[in-house]
């Protein structure tokens, strides 16, 4: 059941954007690019008053971490040594074993999506 | 001169009702004819208490004076924001709400200390002068822009609506929760924003031929980040600098936020940090764990961007009741995220039958609309409900319709048909009819 589950959120799909903004939809192959719609809008010129970063600059300031784990910083740990880490870190907010806290529950709902009693968490909903 | 000779064609049949329930004609409190004076008339009118000269008039008053930042009237302290969390023991300084007051306002614009606010981690304390807007990733200079650097472009100003994606989601609840049209639908707001085009600094850039779409990432504990289609980018979204004429509040992204007009509202992200051109959407948290659509069969739908029209009927409401028999005017605000608002019908017997409201203008895309129904109430139990259609045709849904469709599992984007129950005392109530 939970294979099958996890199954199904892989077939997250997209609605709305594709609908609304046609034109910016990257697999309808159109011909619509940024340059073209540059030069029909007709925007202004701005003062030009950007600094230029470099990659190295940026790399330092990007601290955000992707849904797929890049940008994390390096090293690694075992689940034994995530609770010690979780406990005084997280527990406060998510409860001791990721449910019963304040915020968000982060374990269970496996099998529930399709039900009248979703509950989404990083097991049950998030890709 | 066509409105005047609309006028002239109210009569004492514009006292007919248009619809069920007691509603006139939407020219009734325009026309000057007399006609309002008339319907207004109330045999047994009620006598005047005795009139005195207040002391206000003749002593001044030393306070409040002049101040350096004005504030409401005393006497306004009831017209807040909430609910306001109690800092007790649970109390999680981060993530929260507060709603705006809609139900005790007017017009089409909300006052910056009455805006609702959202903030997934709380609300950082920036100092303008350590803030960076940074553009980078498909682009062929990446570029940093300070607020000062910022504040010297060109910009534009327009009027443009924000609303939360859970805003009304309470409707998608079995059963009619008890609520105002504050805690119901109070997760929208409306202000002037002043700001740079995106599409400026995206030309400053050179953004390239395949970044189809930019990430857009706050500054905020929580790092609220967006994929939004670069084609807003090119149309109407902007780096918003000032809301209704001075800067913009911490709570709404000081020292700038992202202004992506008509699209939910977390997507205008707020203490806005980073612009990142990319070529796919990068499935980020506010993408995916939230702000996605569970619908019916367990499968998610993501993007949904723009917010479908909706209204609701403000005044009177629940809490703003009626005070006995006679004419009213029924007071309400409709926004489409696709443009323009176009048409509010009000119906007084549950939508059997429907009127057409005016609208009070201006009527601009993108933004609240004040609109606005003569209504004789004869004392007897009503339903009252209010239904836009946008410049695209689109008309708001019953609930009935929105929540048959895709299931009650999703409370976003929940923009179904209000009903307000009207009791015989005047008392209003939220139900589902």
């Amino acid at each position: 059941m939970s294979m099958l589950k996890s199954r199904t959120l892989k077939h997250v799909f997209v609605i709305g954007a594709v609908l609304a903004l046609a034109a910016c939809n990257q697999e309808s192959g159109s011909s619509s690019s940024a340059s073209s719609s540059t030069q029909s809008r007709e925007i202004p010129e701005g003062p030009n008053l950007g600094v230029e970063v470099t990659h190295e600059d940026i790399a330092a300031w990007n601290i955000a971490v992707g849904p797929d784990g890049a940008n994390l910083p390096p090293g690694g740990g075992s689940v034994a040594e995530g609770k010690e880490l979780y406990l005084p870190h997280c527990s406060y907010c998510h409860g001791p074993n990721g449910e019963g806290g304040p915020a968000d529950r982060l374990v269970g709902g496996i099998g529930s999506l399709d039900t009248d009693q979703p509950v989404k968490t990083v097991g049950s909903y998030w890709p | 001169m066509t409105k005047r000779k609309d006028l002239t064609k109210l009569s004492d049949d514009d006292l007919t009702p248009v619809a069920g329930g007691g509603l006139l004609h939407r020219r009734l409190f325009l026309t000057g004819s007399g006609l309002a004076a008339a319907a207004f008339a109330v045999p047994g009118r009620v006598r005047a208490e005795a009139l005195e000269v207040p002391d206000t008039m003749t002593m001044v008053s030393p306070e409040p004076g002049f101040q350096g930042y004005g504030q409401p009237s005393s006497y306004e302290a009831g017209v807040a924001r909430g609910p306001i969390a109690e800092k007790n023991a649970l109390y999680i300084a981060g993530p929260g709400a507060v709603r705006s007051p809609i139900h005790a306002l007017e017009g089409m614009v909300t006052p910056n200390g009455l805006h609702f606010e959202i903030t997934h981690n709380g609300i950082p304390d920036i100092n303008p002068d350590d803030h960076k807007l940074i553009i980078h990733g498909l682009v062929d200079r990446p570029l940093s822009f300070s607020v000062e650097a910022l504040s010297r472009y060109p910009m534009v100003s327009r009027f443009y609506f924000v609303e939360c994606a859970g805003n009304s989601g309470a409707l998608a609840a079995p059963v009619a929760v008890r609520g105002n049209a504050q805690t119901l639908h109070g997760l929208v707001s409306c202000a002037e924003w002043t700001g740079v085009p995106l599409a400026v600094l995206l030309q400053e850039a050179g953004v390239k031929k395949e970044a189809k779409w930019f990430l857009a990432e706050g500054a905020d504990p929580s790092s609220v980040t967006r994929s939004l289609p670069s084609e807003k980018a090119w149309d109407d979204a902007m780096i918003a600098l000032y809301q209704n004429g001075e800067r913009i509040r911490p709570s709404n992204g000081y020292p700038m936020r992202l202004l992506v007009p008509g699209f939910q509202g977390n997507t205008n992200v707020k203490w806005l940090r980073q612009i990142k051109l990319v070529d796919k959407p990068q499935q980020t948290r506010y993408e995916t764990s939230r702000y996605s659509l569970l619908m019916k069969d367990g499968r998610a739908a993501q993007f949904k961007f723009p917010l479908d029209a909706k209204s609701v009927i403000v005044r009177p409401s629940p809490g703003v009741g009626m005070h006995g028999p006679g004419l009213y005017e029924i007071s309400g605000i409709a926004w489409s995220g696709r443009g323009t608002v176009k048409k509010v019908e009000v119906s007084a017997d549950g939508g059997q039958s429907w009127g057409e409201a005016a609208l009070s203008g201006p009527v601009l895309p993108k933004a609240v609309t004040r609109f606005r129904m003569p209504w004789r109430w004869d004392g007897s139990p009503a339903v009252l409900q209010s239904r836009v259609t946008d410049e695209t045709g689109y008309v708001q849904p019953t609930r009935e319709k929105l929540i048959g469709d895709r299931g009650g599992k999703n409370f976003y984007h929940c923009n179904c048909i209000t009903s307000w129950a009207v009791d015989a005392e005047g008392g209003l109530s939220h139900v589902y009819a």
